[in-house]
Order: structure tokens, then sequence, then C-alpha cells
């Protein structure tokens, strides 16, 4: 059962200066869901989309970002509601509870100025019936203690704590109120990599023990080999490849994910690795057919003339490219 | 021997921070005695890896001239560089040693256009005068790494993606054309392909226009990638230096091996098994008398914990550890007592494999 699902998504940065309108589709006709159980990892290249999928997944769309097609549905204990045609108070009535998310650099959100006992006691507050003082440290300090972290830090200053730490506690505080699915951005990027593996335990330790799901944006290969069931692979604001992590890794049948998965860098190996050739496209261009075609070595005529649909080519597998299916893409209104 | 001519020398550097938390005041050497040299006329890249807060920026700051050493030498093609008063000479010294900074998002004003900065730094630094030679200058250094002007201008930072920022922040660097790059974590926010971008050009500069590039960085596979030599920090020490492909492809000591083991390789078949036993806090590591690494060291004896390693010679490189020998030759036995080591630190050969 999906427990969050987007239909034909579009999400675009529309901007204006000096009277020219520009468009950036960050998010682009978009369909994917978010099973129950299950750790779904979002993986692409750096300005391919996946903060501002993340962000209209989560329902955090301010301007200039607009939803300008398809929408997104949970499913709240069976029922869908629809998170593009919310209002707000519908929203954060969901939010936290059913969705959760820890922000990309999220270790700087903590608030510098006040002690994290009192980044939980802020959190908290609009959202769960009263408590007393007491009654939350408490709580906050099982919580922490069951992800393993001393409760002393909910003494201390975010400036106190190290990175690794401070990205542990806003694990912490988006799984405090048990939300159903957990959106994390990033979460290791920028840690050592003792500390990242540190992080990717407690992050698979919490969902075995939840049965949650977690969805798991980051452009490490390695992270996502590690830690998900399935892989989602965007190229510029499109879904290319989605698939088992198993079968991503071992016959990735997109060009792209084909480079992605072959260019990593290994220690033991110094040949000479090219980088891509050529930038991906700008998404506040007009782009028609598929969006990987300047830097695909196996390029068709057909691919400059429409995009290819994402289709199911196996068992949990599927795949946007011409190569596999000739089916094109249908536009959402 | 004549002494060969050095780009930058680096000795005996150390800085010492006092860290308060609560009432207690601990003094800790986030630099401590680091000593190395950098050959002019040989362009290398030189990584410095370790854990975060082990001393690394700290380092590279006093390498910067932004922060003023404790104690020790910093020496730049013969010029000391802790004595530089004059603003001209502090110029000229900041216009041959360039920074780029881990954050591309401390880097850049988020109220400022992105390419303000750029044409601030070919000002500041005399450059040019002239608006359409900024231009060009800047697209260039912009081109060199990934970007262009024309997409650049006019936008803000938070317009940019991480990635695509930090692209920026190398190419402001690059604007002063320096012989030496200091760049402190510069792909952490990147993902692969770009770090690969990024990393390549360090390797062209280096080749083509002769700049020597201090590479920091928490990413194993890109450093050994790159690199010529790298030394590995710990709390403030440097435990292994020598060249990437014997000190990473086949660490000796304990904390290097851990590093190693701890990149997550790209292979859903190949995952960690059992958990890793995270540092306690940094103040605890850095008090420590003997080695730095005796709360977490599987091989750790008596000696470790009374005195501190010394620096030993040993295949080519400087180890930092009282039982380098016994660990290269598989002889070591891990401690019996203790919660159980990682487990590519149980069989003596796991973290010496290549590949
Ligand atoms: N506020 C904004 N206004 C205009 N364009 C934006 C804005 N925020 C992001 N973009 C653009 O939207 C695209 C997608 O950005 P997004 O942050 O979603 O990428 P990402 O995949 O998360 O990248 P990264 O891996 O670097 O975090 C990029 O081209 C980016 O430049
Ligand atoms: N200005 C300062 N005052 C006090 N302590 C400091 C200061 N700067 C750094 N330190 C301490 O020095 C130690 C080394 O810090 P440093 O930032 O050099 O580590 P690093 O290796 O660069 O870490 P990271 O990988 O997280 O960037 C840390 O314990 C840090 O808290
Ligand atoms: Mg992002
Ligand atoms: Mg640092």
């Amino acid at each position: 059962m999906s427990l969050v699902r987007a239909e034909s998504l579009k999400a675009y940065y529309i901007t204006k200066a000096y009277g020219v309108e520009r468009v950036v589709k960050a998010v682009d006709n978009v369909t994917l869901e978010v099973r129950e159980n299950e750790i779904l990892g979002i993986a692409g290249e750096s300005g391919c989309g996946k903060s501002t999928l993340m962000k209209t997944l989560l329902g955090i769309v301010q301007p200039p970002l607009t939803v300008v097609g398809g929408r997104v549905v949970y499913t709240v204990d069976g029922k869908d509601v629809d998170v593009t045609a919310a209002s707000p108070q519908e929203l954060e009535g969901v939010r936290w509870r059913h969705v959760s998310y820890v922000p990309q650099g999220s270790m700087n959100v903590l608030n510098p100025v006040r002690r994290i006992k009192h980044t939980f006691r802020d959190f908290v507050a609009h959202r769960v019936q009263r408590m007393s003082q007491a009654e939350l440290v408490k709580w906050a300090a099982e919580h922490l203690k069951s992800l393993g972290l001393p409760p002393e830090v909910l003494n201390a200053y975010p400036h106190q704590l190290s990175g690794g730490m401070k990205q542990r506690v806003t694990i912490a505080l988006a799984t405090l109120l048990k939300p159903k699915v957990i959106f994390a951005d990033e979460p290791t990027t920028a840690l050592d990599v003792i500390v990242q593996r540190g992080v990717i335990q407690l992050l698979s330790r919490i969902q075995r023990e939840e049965k949650n799901s977690l969805v798991l944006v980051t452009h490490d290969m390695g992270v996502h080999a590690h830690l998900t069931h399935r892989i989602v692979i965007m190229y510029a604001g499109k879904v290319i490849e989605e698939g088992s992590t198993a079968k991503i890794f071992s016959a990735p049948q997109h060009p792209y994910t084909q480079y992605l998965i072959g260019s990593l860098p290994v220690i033991g190996d110094k040949e000479y690795r090219v980088s891509a050739p050529g930038n991906p496209p700008r998404l506040d261009r007009p782009l028609t057919g598929c969006r990987f075609v300047d830097r695909c070595p196996k390029a068709m005529p057909q691919c400059r003339q429409a995009a290819p649909a994402l289709v199911e080519t196996g068992k949990d597998h599927k795949v946007a490219c011409f190569l596999v299916s000739p089916e094109e893409e249908k536009e959402s209104a | 021997m004549p002494e060969q001519a050095s780009l930058l020398s680096v000795k005996e550097l150390s800085r010492v921070f006092i860290l308060r938390s609560g009432l207690t005041r601990t003094r800790i050497a986030a630099v401590n005695r680091v000593s190395f040299e950098l050959a002019a006329g040989r362009p290398e890249i030189f990584s410095i890896v370790g854990e975060s807060g082990s001393g690394k920026s700290t380092l590279a700051r006093m390498l910067l001239g932004l922060l003023e050493p404790s104690e020790g030498k910093i020496i730049y093609k013969g010029r000391d560089v802790t004595a530089i008063r004059r603003r001209r000479d502090r110029l000229a010294f900041m216009k041959e040693v360039q920074p780029v900074f881990q954050n591309p998002f401390d880097t850049f004003n988020p109220l400022k256009k992105v390419e303000t900065y750029l044409y601030e730094t070919v000002y500041n630094f005399g450059m040019t005068d002239n608006v359409r030679e900024a231009d060009r200058i800047i697209d260039d250094a912009l081109r060199a790494a990934g970007l262009s002007l024309v997409e650049v201008k006019g936008r803000y930072p938070n317009e940019l993606s991480g990635g695509q920022l930090q692209r920026a922040a190398v190419a402001r660097a690059l604007i002063t054309q320096p012989s030496l790059i200091i760049a402190d974590e510069p792909v952490s926010m990147m993902d692969a392909s770009l770090r690969m971008s990024v990393v390549n050009l360090f390797k062209e500069l280096k080749e083509r226009l002769g700049v020597t590039v201090i590479y920091i960085t928490h990413d194993l596979a890109t450093a050994y990638y790159v690199s010529d030599r790298i030394v590995v920090m710990l709390r403030g020490n440097v435990v292994e230096q020598g060249p990437v492909e014997k000190v990473l492809a086949a660490p000796l000591h304990p904390y290097t091996r851990l590093l190693k083991e701890s990149v997550p390789k790209p292979d859903p078949k190949d995952k960690w098994e059992g958990e890793v036993k995270l540092a306690t806090s940094e103040g605890v590591e850095y008090a420590r008398a003997g080695c730095k690494f005796a709360g977490r060291c599987p091989y750790v004896q008596d000696a470790c914990i009374r005195e501190a390693p010394p620096d030993v010679e040993f295949d080519g490189r400087i180890v930092k550890c009282h039982r380098v020998e016994e660990i290269a030759s598989g002889t070591a036995q891990p401690a019996q007592n203790g919660s159980a080591p990682p487990e590519a630190l149980r069989s003596p050969k796991a973290g010496s494999q290549a590949g």
C-alpha cells in the first residue's frame, strides 16, 4: 500500500525580473509512490530537483515554487488527502504525524541561542496535548536514549555539539511524533565517514523498529547502496529509472544510471575517469525530448523529438528510455 | 645534499584552543606539531583527511594566514607567513594562496547576487579596472569550473543548487591565478559526477598551470583518485602520512583503516556488518595523554594509553603508532577486553587490501 503518492506532479520556480518571466522546471511530470515499511532512495545529480520534489511532497510550496500540474496524495488511516489542494490548517494536522522531515543542511537549523530541550518544546508546543516541562524533558530524554544519544544533549546549545550529534538531534526531532513517513534530505552529506556510518545505522534502526517508511534524498550512491530498498533516479526534473536497489546497481538500464553507477571512484583504482561530457540541460529553457540526449552515448534521432515514458520493464523496475520502450511520455494538464 | 626549494614549508605547527563546556575548561591542541613540505616546481595534490574535529580546518586557516599559530612556522616561498605585516605584502600573499571553503552558502552572501563576489575579487586584487575585461576573467574562471557567466548572472545564492554554488566558489578562487589553492572540503556538498569534475579540474590546474592544491576532504575515494600524497589527521595529530597509494590502498594505522572501512561502497552486496564504535566526545579524545585513538583502537595496550606514540618511519610513510610493525606483519593481537572492534579491524588483512 502506498502512503504518499505523486501523480504527474509538476512544480516550477516561476520568477519575474525586469518583466521577463523565468520558469525553472525543477519537477516535471513526476509520478511515484512511497510504500509502507520501505526505505526509498531518491538519487540524481545536483540541481536535478531532488529537494524541490521533497518539498512538494511535503506540501511546503512557497513562491516562487508553484505546483502547476498533477497532485500529491497522502493515504492517512485508509483515507486519501490531496495535499496540493489542502489548506494550511489541514496540512498542519497531518504534517509531523503522517510525514516529517529532516531538511537539507538541517544541522544548521537548530536555533543557536536555545538549548536543545527548548527546541524540543517549541517543536511539540502546537502539536501535542499540553505537557509539563518535566514530562516533556522525560519524553525527549527517553526518545534520545532509544536512539543512542545521551540525555545530556538536552541541556546543550547547538554550538556545543558536533555536526554528527546535531544531525542526530534533528533526526530525533523528526521521529519524535512517530510519523509514518520520514523524509530526509542529504542527512549525511558533509558528515565525516565514521559519523555518517553512525547516522546510517541510526536511520536504518529506526526504520526497522518502527516499520515506518523513510525517503532518503542523497546523491551519494554508496549511502543508497547501504540503506535503501528501492531507488528513484532523477535527471533534470524527471524520473528516468526506478527499481529495487539490487537491480539499480546490478542491472541499470538507463544510460544515465549506467553512467552514474559506473563512474564512481574506488580506492585502489587510479585510472583516469572522465567527468560526464557536458552538463545537464538548463531547466529554465524550453525542453523537448529526452533530457539526457546531449550527453547520451546512445542517443537516437527519436530522442530529440519526444520524451520517453517511464514504463515497467520487469518486476519493480521502470525505465524511461527509447532503447527500452518506444512509448512517449504523456503530459499532465 | 642541497635542500630542495620549497613552496610551502610547515614546521612543528601547533594551535591551542580552550574549550569551555559548563564549568570545565579544556585545553586542546587542535593542531599539534604538524610538519610537512610542498616542493616548489613540483606541483602536487596534497590531501588532508580525518574525522570531523580533527583539526583540518584549523590547519588550513593557519596556512591561509587567517589564524595565528600558537607555535611553529609556516614558510611560503621563503617568507614567514605569520610575520607579514604590510597590507601590500598580505595582498600579494592572498593572491598567491587562495581558499575554497567548506560551505558555499557561507561563502556567498544570501542577499547579494552571486556574481557580486566574483567582481569584488577581480577588483580587490587589481586584476583589471575594465568591466568588459572583468567579464572575460570571470567567465573564464566559471567555465573552468563547469559554469558560465550567463548562467550565473543575476542569480542569488538560493537560486543555485548547492553543487552549482560550490563550483562558483572554486571559480572565484581561480580568478587571481594562484600558485596554491587550499580547498577545505570543496566537494562535500556535491554529487559524484561534480566531485569528479572538480577533482579533475584540480588535476588539470596542477598539470597545465602548475598549481599545487591542498585538498581537505572526507571523501577518501576522490582523495585516493586525485592526490599524490596524503596526511591523515586525528585530534590534532598527523597519524599517517605518505604516498596515497600506500596510505589509502594499504593503511597501517588502525584509525586510517577504520576511515577506509567506513566509506560506504557503492555495492548493495557489500554492506557493513556490526555497529561502528563512535568516538566519545572530541574533548575526551583530545585530552588523552597517550594515543588519541586508544579509546577506539582494537590493538590498544597499556603503552598506548600512557604515552603518545612516536612517529615511526615504516614502508615509505610515517605512522604515529606504538605497534605499527606488529600491525603491518599481522602479528598484533586485538585487545580482548572492551567492546568488539569494527569487523574490518578484526582481521589484520581486511583493511589493507587494495580496492
Ligand atoms: N528559489 C529558486 N528559484 C529559482 N530556481 C531555483 C530555486 N531553488 C532551486 N532552483 C533551481 O531548481 C533546480 C532544482 O533545485 P533543487 O534544489 O531541487 O536540486 P537538488 O537536486 O536538491 O540539488 P542538490 O543536490 O544540489 O541539493 C536547480 O536548477 C536550481 O537552480
Ligand atoms: N575558534 C575556535 N575556538 C575554540 N575551539 C575551536 C575553534 N576552532 C576550532 N576549534 C576546535 O578545534 C578542533 C578542531 O576543529 P577543526 O574545525 O579544525 O576540525 P576539522 O577537522 O576541520 O573538522 P570538520 O571536518 O568538521 O570540518 C575542534 O574540537 C573544534 O571544536
Ligand atoms: Mg537538494
Ligand atoms: Mg573543517
